[in-house]
């Protein structure tokens, strides 16, 4: 494939579909382009580099745990009436990251986006590793980590049950359902490809290890056949998930009494927050690997324009949110209420408010603009900033709002300690780590899935796949496509 | 457009007899006529879902969704009985005034049960069906097979489907060389064979319909 | 065979030689070795001792300590038991009831027979028991030779004493010094004069930095007699305080402040005060006038005149005052008016540090309004001999041969005496609870028994007698200050002894062992009670003294002694170092207190460190800005900076009277430095920002609720009218089943914000110490927090306290949101906590409207010394790491009232449950008990117009009132 940058698909014309992949799009080139680097002997040197970065961050996280669980939860900043602060930020934080990839694929799938199909399998391991990173927090919070799980509704001898009616209780069942869930679809829709991998194998081990991942998948058509339906099934189960489980986590505030947490509209804003938090995540990864591994003809400049779209989307919803909250503070006529909202403007926490309306809000709107949607580094900037202003915004609910609330006389100033800063950079430790051992190991693009919306692939995969009946051959060449021939014969 | 070849496998004993296809239509009209033919015993091979596959192969709707709702159902089922339970009889207290149970509160972990349960009833249900994991098969003794996912990774050349017809009493088919000739026919997808097909029947094959 | 025991223990404690060794070697081992014994151990010594307590619960002779095999008569392993013993502090004594577990003294309440405490007690009677149990209290006689510390024994003691009392006795005791710290006890008086008699010569200097003696000074240069005043608030219509601090810092605080808070609560009295720095007396004041130390003299002396010219009969001539700045005018002016309304329903107080003139006017002013005799009594003054000056001039002639130093700490109080100098002219044996400074200088250090382990006995202004018994013998060999002058005088007896001996005297000659025993159980002996003195008014050539007040110009200094460690003397006790102080919320240090107009005069920001500099001497000490505070006055708090106070107190705050020179006030120079202090307060740790000023504005007058004295005699419309205490739930509701349903009411009118019931529950409750960084840090534990709000402006500001504890909320926001259901509600609607089953994920704290839920960061208890051990209330858990904790109401309290009442068959009844901070409280502004009783004080003032709930309009429901503050100012109506 001669300099892929060039092409792109991400103008559309009138009754005319843009091509999903660009270059050789036959199913050899695709499997060749995505399994070849799983098989490579030596990883690159970029990966090797960045994944010892990121393995000695994770030694440090476990270092913190090692001291926290020691010591005890004062090595954190907390205190009255600041009591949660980077433990429950980064837990939100990371929720939110893993929203994306259940989103992008499940949601894309049911509304038969099938640009998706070049970065679910990315996104959904984005997902998976986010939500572990997020389910850390939580269980490291504790006064006495080593009873967490009196949290689960397990019978025991002291005939002692949870109480329901606490969002932490709901937190437990929606984190673990997402996970499992997620965990699920990721792999059911990944069985195809390791079958792929598995036939491709050189070595025994690989062949061994990929067979067994494998479940000994053979392709017959009744597979298929009962695959698809599980398939669906699955995405149709995971959608409503997705908006479940950070309307839960919105609720460990909305249920709250506290003005500022006391609000109705958290589990939408949550939602957006997460999808907006969740696509940058997407982009913040994926713009530099498809630079790395060559992938510019299967994630398109087309696939970063929309997703570009999405994030404009998610900030303008944000944004609202943002605006909205101060409306009802000040609508609802209640002075705490309103103090809680001009203290986080104006008070000790102003400059995280701040930040966070800049990354979130302003930066976001240079996606207005085609040749922003469209540069990769533009758009990395840009993703990179909102991930920032993402994590500010969760600091931002949790610790400015817990700081001052009814009583000036328990008014307090939370700061944080070095233990946690190398908390939260471990954390991203343990996700990069994760992360590099997936695209070092595992096909990072559904190849089945790409296969079956390239125009050659000349099979669809059901009503659900949606318009484009490719029949056929047809013409190869790229200027033909872009020259705009309507290869979407019936 | 290179012809399939007919391949034995594994000596002496034969598990069945498969054809390559390389295009879609050769493909389903080859599975088309297997089926007209009267064979039940027979199964289609793709690297991708191939549509109308389904139909050609006439293989019934699954079951699974119906497995699915019922596991939905237990999951709501479930989280209502827990909350309920734990929180209203085994463990009441008195907490913030509330009452001992009530619904909007029980909502969120019914949900998530519910999804939860369903979603797993389906994974399972789906490997339970497909009999997976599975790490052998005839199939994979198969050259051509190998080759098919192999070919298709290596660019060889464009869409490979096999299909394989047999199982059973294999060693008596294999005597009928004729018939093996004429498989081959079958691989070429001509016209000929279906009215080949159509028209006779051998013994062999016969025993194999009647499995 | 305990006996056995303990014999061989203290000879090998007593070896020298062998301790020489071990310290050399092991420092800490020695500290071991002396460490207390073991709780065993300690149950033997216990038993035995209550063994022939008997009923009233006599001390015994260590000698004949027995097994605790019989159980003695009425006593019952793990039922405590109350002794009646008393407390000595401002020169006066205060009655304490001590409860002892399995003869180990844990809490100690006031004691109600008592007329300094009608059942109250101060701060730091709570913490005294703390005191005792201090690990760093001295615990062996040790002997200073060049520098060389060698621990030494009393026996060696006894031989050295003998030798170096030969000259003295001699020459009929010429250059035998004793200095002693004023503790006003009849038995140490008969000592003295049993001292005078044997060695004539000898001389005795009484020295106590708390000890008004300007007022006896006072009275006697205007009546001849050295005579202290006793005030009767419950009497006082309009009471002028120049700078008293009458509620806190007074010998008879407790009871002023009971009979303040009586008046108050009907809106009954006025209160001015004019004051250089704020004090809870200020705070309390209607009217209060920030005068910088000079003017309070002429402020005096204008009231003076201003009075003689509306024709009160004050036959004096008096001096001019001067010119008056106008609010001062006003201020006098009005005070004026009233007092001459309020006849002899008037009072005039005037502080320590007030010349000794300013005490005669006052008295004269006193007598004028008729107020003698009914807001004020006159009673002899406890006897204070000498002076520090001649002992320094002794000194520095060369004229002692032998000093002893009976407690206090001169070195740190009075640091203008060069003692270090003074010291190596004479052999200095110094008794002493630490080996502190003082005793560091000193040739010899006795270790003083506590007044807890020891028998003494006191005698209070008014005359009762109280004898000072102990609830355990004691933890060290340490003996009172009365052993160690029999020690002096020869006669070789026990304390229990010479007291008996004193009561004996006191009581006609012959030992009543009746009248003892009934003295040992009521814990005072009225007697025929001293009778307030009748005094003649002398000359008047006082009154030239109050002429020439300096005036002021520049900044001036202002001393004041610490309101938590006081002169320092309590520097090592934690509790009463992490107290907030009740003004500006600092724990762990003193600071410079500048008015804010001064500080951004001299461009100083709050919390920044500053240099102060008097007279060549400097200090570098964080500032604070206090709003009422004098403007171009400097506050420094005395009681900080210890050096060899113990591994509390070393080297936390800052030494400040090394500037002052003797004297209370000093001009000085004040620069900042640019680097931040190091400041532990536990509100507004960081300086409130505009905005967060503002919203304290509008807040404060919802949660601190005021009415008018005026209103309130008027008949007074619900301060929580139009508020509904209960809004109805979505739900049907749950009623509560239990017979008893607790409520807590807390009179804002009364509380002064002494903090009192703080350190109550801390030592009821086992609450941990957390210390300075976890302070810094917001950590701090106390489960009742004392909130103190400024209002109006911040040169004359209205002050404003708000106790604020668990509110036990029937819809308690806490509950609902814990995973595990550690924090749940009772039958009898307490929000209890259930600290093994918490997990501690601090929801609760976070959803908790008030926040007092207090959360254990680290194991505050790791390291805690087995003395401290004893301490704990063996009733309350003691909580470990990562669980919330919070105000439980004292629920042991409640559970061991409700065993008690149904082992007599019969319901409680009001006043049977009484938490830690109800008992303690001078003011008697909180009353707990059951709501369902209606004729219960708690249910009628449920429903007392001044009533009004927290954050109601959440509807959490509290089961804690607040009862609006009563304020008794013209303005406020």
């Amino acid at each position: 494939m001669s300099q892929p940058a060039i092409w792109d698909n991400s103008h559309d014309q009138p009754g005319q579909r843009a091509p999903l992949v660009l270059g050789d799009d036959s199913f050899a080139a695709i499997t060749e382009r995505v399994a070849s680097i799983a098989e490579r002997p030596k990883p690159p040197r970029w990966w090797t580099v960045t994944f010892s970065i990121s393995l000695a961050l994770t030694v440090v996280l476990l270092a913190m745990l090692a001291y926290l669980f020691t010591v005890g939860v004062g090595v954190w900043g907390l205190n009255v009436p600041v009591a949660w602060g980077f433990d429950i930020t980064n837990f939100v934080f990371w929720v939110g990251i893993g929203h994306a990839g259940t989103l992008i694929s499940a949601i894309l799938f049911l509304f038969r986006q099938k640009w998706r199909t070049s970065i679910n399998r990315f996104a959904e391991g984005m997902t998976i590793f986010a939500v572990i990173c997020a389910g850390i927090f939580p269980a490291i919070h504790t006064g006495r980590p080593w009873f967490d799980y009196w949290l689960f509704p397990y019978p025991n001898q002291m005939q002692m049950w949870p109480n329901f009616r606490s969002p932490l209780m709901w937190d437990v069942f929606a984190v673990s359902t997402y996970f499992t869930v997620s965990l699920m679809f990721w792999y059911v829709g990944m069985i195809p490809d390791l079958a792929t991998l598995r036939d491709r194998a050189k070595t025994k081990l690989r062949q061994i290890v990929y067979g067994v991942l494998a479940l000994g998948w053979r392709g017959s058509a009744r597979h298929w056949h009962r695959y698809e339906r599980v398939y669906l099934l699955l995405a149709a189960l995971a959608t409503p998930l997705v908006l479940s489980v950070h309307s839960v986590v919105s609720f460990d505030f909305a249920v709250s009494q506290l003005p500022g947490w006391h609000a109705t509209i958290f589990p939408p804003y949550f939602v957006a927050g997460a999808i907006f938090s969740g696509f940058a995540m997407v982009l913040t990864l994926l713009i530099p690997i498809r630079k790395a591994f060559h992938l510019e003809e299967l994630v398109t400049t087309r696939h970063l324009d929309n997703m570009a779209k999405i994030l404009l989307a998610t900030s303008l919803m944000v944004g609202y949110a943002y605006g909205i909250e101060f409306f009802t503070a000040w609508y609802s006529g209640n002075h705490f209420e309103a103090f809680t909202f001009y203290n986080r403007a104006l008070g000790p926490y102003a400059w995280a408010y701040w930040i966070m309306v800049f990354c979130n809000v302003v930066v976001p709107q240079i996606f207005w603009f085609k040749k922003a949607r469209t540069t990769p580094w533009i758009l990395l900037v840009g993703s990179l900033l909102v991930n920032v202003g993402m994590w500010f915004e969760r600091f931002v609910i949790v610790v400015t709002t817990l700081s001052r609330d009814f009583l000036p006389g328990n008014w307090g100033i939370y700061k944080p300690t070095w233990v946690e800063l190398l908390t939260l950079a471990g954390s991203f430790g343990l996700f990069l780590t994760l992360f590099l051992l997936f695209l070092r190991f595992l096909p990072m693009v559904a190849m089945a899935e790409v296969k079956s919306v390239v125009p050659r692939a000349g099979l669809e995969r059901g009503p659900h796949r949606g318009h484009g009946q490719y029949w056929g051959e047809i013409p190869h060449q790229h200027e033909e496509i872009l020259g705009g021939e309507n290869h979407d014969r019936r | 457009m290179t012809g399939g070849e007919l391949r034995v496998v594994s000596e002496p004993k034969l598990w069945g007899l498969a054809a390559e296809f390389s295009t879609v239509e050769a493909f389903l009209s080859a599975v088309e006529a297997c089926r007209k033919a009267g064979y039940t015993h027979f199964d289609a091979h793709a690297p991708i879902p191939v549509h109308g596959l389904d139909e050609a192969m006439e293989i019934k709707p699954s079951r699974l969704p119906k497995l699915v709702f019922l596991g939905g159902l237990s999951g709501c089922a479930l989280g209502l009985a827990l909350q309920w339970w734990t929180n209203a009889v085994d463990y009441p207290f008195r907490i913030s005034g509330k009452p001992l149970f009530a619904l909007p509160p029980a909502i969120p972990v019914v949900f998530e049960l519910t999804v939860l349960l369903s979603a797993v009833t389906a994974v399972i249900g789906l490997l339970v069906a497909n009999r997976q994991p599975e790490f052998y098969h005839p199939l994979f003794e198969l050259p051509a097979f190998a080759k098919g996912t192999v070919a298709v990774a290596q660019a060889v050349a464009d869409s490979g489907a096999t299909s394989v017809i047999g199982g059973g009493d294999s060693v008596a088919a294999v005597e009928q060389a004729g018939l093996a000739g004429r498989i081959t026919h079958i691989s070429t997808g001509g016209g000929a064979s279906l009215e080949f097909l159509e028209g006779k029947e051998l013994p062999g094959i016969a025993v194999l319909a009647n499995k | 065979m305990s006996k056995a025991y303990w014999r061989s223990l203290s000879e090998l404690e007593d070896s020298p030689e062998f301790r020489e060794k071990v310290a050399q070697e092991f420092p800490l081992l020695a500290e071991a070795l002396t460490d207390p014994r073991t709780r065993r151990d300690f149950l033997k010594l216990a038993g035995a001792s209550l063994g022939l307590l008997g009923l009233a619960s006599c001390r015994w002779p260590k000698e004949t300590i027995l097994p605790f095999a019989g159980q003695p008569e009425g006593r019952i392993p793990g039922v405590p038991q109350y002794f009646a013993t008393a407390m000595s502090l401002f020169g006066n004594a205060l009655g304490l009831l001590v409860t002892s577990y399995d003869g180990r003294p844990i809490k100690v309440e006031g004691n109600p027979l008592h007329p300094e405490s009608l059942g109250a007690t101060h701060l730091w009677a709570q913490a005294a028991v703390l005191e005792l149990y201090d690990p760093d209290r001295s615990r062996v006689v040790v002997e200073r030779q060049a520098g060389q510390r060698v621990v030494s024994s009393w026996e060696n003691f006894r031989q050295a004493l003998a030798s170096s009392l030969a000259r003295p006795q001699a020459r009929g005791g010429r250059g035998l010094w004793v200095l002693a710290d004023g503790t006003p006890s009849p038995t140490r008086e008969r000592l003295r004069q049993a001292l005078s008699q044997r060695f004539p010569q000898a001389s005795w200097v009484d020295w106590d930095p708390l000890l008004n003696v300007r007022e006896a000074e006072g009275l006697a240069l205007a009546t001849g007699v050295r005579a202290a005043g006793k005030p009767r608030l419950e009497n006082a219509g309009v009471i002028a305080s120049f700078g008293a601090d009458i509620l806190l810092r007074h010998p008879s605080a407790v009871a002023n402040a009971r009979g303040f808070a009586q008046r108050r609560r009907e809106g009954k009295n006025r209160l001015y005060v004019a004051e250089p720095l704020p004090t809870v007396t200020g705070a309390a004041a209607d009217y209060r006038l920030a005068a910088r130390p000079e003017r309070l003299l002429p402020l005096l002396l204008a009231l003076a005149r201003e009075l003689a010219s509306s024709g009160l009969a004050l036959s004096l001539p008096l001096p001019a005052a001067g010119e008056l700045a106008p609010e001062e005018r006003e201020f006098v002016s009005r005070l004026a008016r009233d007092l001459r309304q309020a006849g002899r329903e008037a009072l005039v107080l005037a502080g320590e540090s007030l010349p000794a003139a300013a005490h005669a006017m006052v008295f004269a002013l006193n007598r004028a309004l008729g107020a003698e005799g009914h807001t004020v009594l006159y009673f002899s003054a406890p006897p204070v001999q000498g002076s520090l000056a001649q002992l320094q001039q002794a000194l520095e002639a060369g004229e002692v041969a032998l000093l002893l130093i009976l407690g206090g700490n001169p070195v740190v109080t009075a640091p203008h005496v060069p003692w270090s100098s003074l010291f190596s002219k004479a052999e200095v044996v110094r008794l002493g609870l630490f080996e502190d400074e003082t005793s560091r200088l000193s040739r010899w250090h006795l270790p003083q028994a506590h007044f807890l382990e020891a028998w003494g006995d006191l005698q209070a202004l008014t005359g009762e007698y109280s004898v000072v018994q102990p609830l355990i013998a004691p933890l060290y060999e340490g003996k009172t200050a009365e052993e160690v002058l029999a020690l002096v005088l020869g006669y070789d007896s026990a304390g229990y002894d010479l007291v008996r001996e004193t009561f004996a005297g006191l009581t006609g000659g012959v030992f009543q062992e009746e009248l003892w025993r009934q003295t040992l159980h009521d814990g005072l002996w009225k007697g025929e009670g001293a009778s307030p003195l009748t005094l003649t008014a002398k000359d008047a050539r006082w009154v030239n003294e109050l002429g020439h007040a300096p005036a002021a110009e520049g900044l001036t200094a202002c001393l004041t002694c610490d309101t938590k460690v006081l002169d320092g003397r309590f520097a090592n006790n934690p509790w009463l170092q992490e107290l907030p102080e009740p003004l500006t919320k600092l724990t762990w240090g003193n600071a410079a207190l500048l008015a804010p107009k001064t500080a951004s005069q001299l461009g100083v920001r709050h919390g920044e460190l500053v240099r102060v500099t008097a007279s060549g001497k400097e200090v570098l000490l964080p500032c604070f800005v206090l709003p009422g505070t004098a403007e171009n006055t400097v506050g420094l708090v005395a009681g900080y900076g210890r050096k060899a106070a113990g591994r509390v107190a070393d080297n936390v705050g800052v030494d400040v009277l090394p500037l002052f020179g003797g004297s209370w006030t000093t001009s000085v120079r004040l620069e900042p430095t640019g680097k931040r202090g190091d400041l532990a307060s536990t509100q507004d740790q960081q300086a409130i920002d505009r905005i967060g000023l503002e919203a304290l504005g509008h807040r404060v007058g919802e949660l601190v609720r005021e009415v008018s004295a005026s209103s309130l005699a008027a008949g007074l419309e619900p301060v929580a009218k139009g508020e509904e205490l209960r809004p109805p739930m979505p739900w049907k509701e749950r009623g509560f089943t239990g017979e008893y349903q607790w409520g807590m009411v807390v009179d804002l009118a009364s509380c002064i914000g002494c903090g009192a019931c703080v350190v109550a529950c801390q030592a009821e409750n086992n609450i941990p110490v957390v210390g300075k960084k976890q302070v810094q840090k917001g950590r701090q534990m106390h489960w009742i927090r004392v909130d103190r709000y400024f209002a109006g402006k911040p040169e004359n500001p209205k002050f404003a306290f708000q106790p604020m504890l668990c509110q036990h909320c029937e819809n308690a926001p806490c509950e609902q949101v814990c995973p595990v259901a550690a924090t749940v509600h009772s039958e009898e609607g307490l929000n209890e906590m259930v600290y093994n089953r918490c997990v501690g994920t601090r929801y609760c704290s976070n959803n908790c409207p008030y926040k007092v839920r207090r959360f254990n960061f680290f194991n505050y208890f790791k390291d805690v010394t087995p003395t401290r051990k004893m301490q704990f209330n063996p009733e309350v858990t003691v909580r470990g790491r990562g669980v919330m904790e919070k105000c439980t109401f004292c629920i042991q309290r409640i559970e061991k009232a409700k065993i008690a009442a149904h082992n007599e068959h019969r319901p409680l009844k009001d006043g049977d449950v009484v938490p830690a901070c109800a008992q303690v409280c001078p003011t008697q502004a909180i009353v707990f008990g059951n709501l369902n009783d209606s004729s219960s004080r708690v249910a009628k003032l449920f429903q007392d117009p001044r009533a009004y709930g927290v954050l109601t309009e959440l509807n959490t429901r509290p089961r804690v009132l607040y009862l609006a503050k009563v304020t008794n100012s013209e303005e406020a109506s």
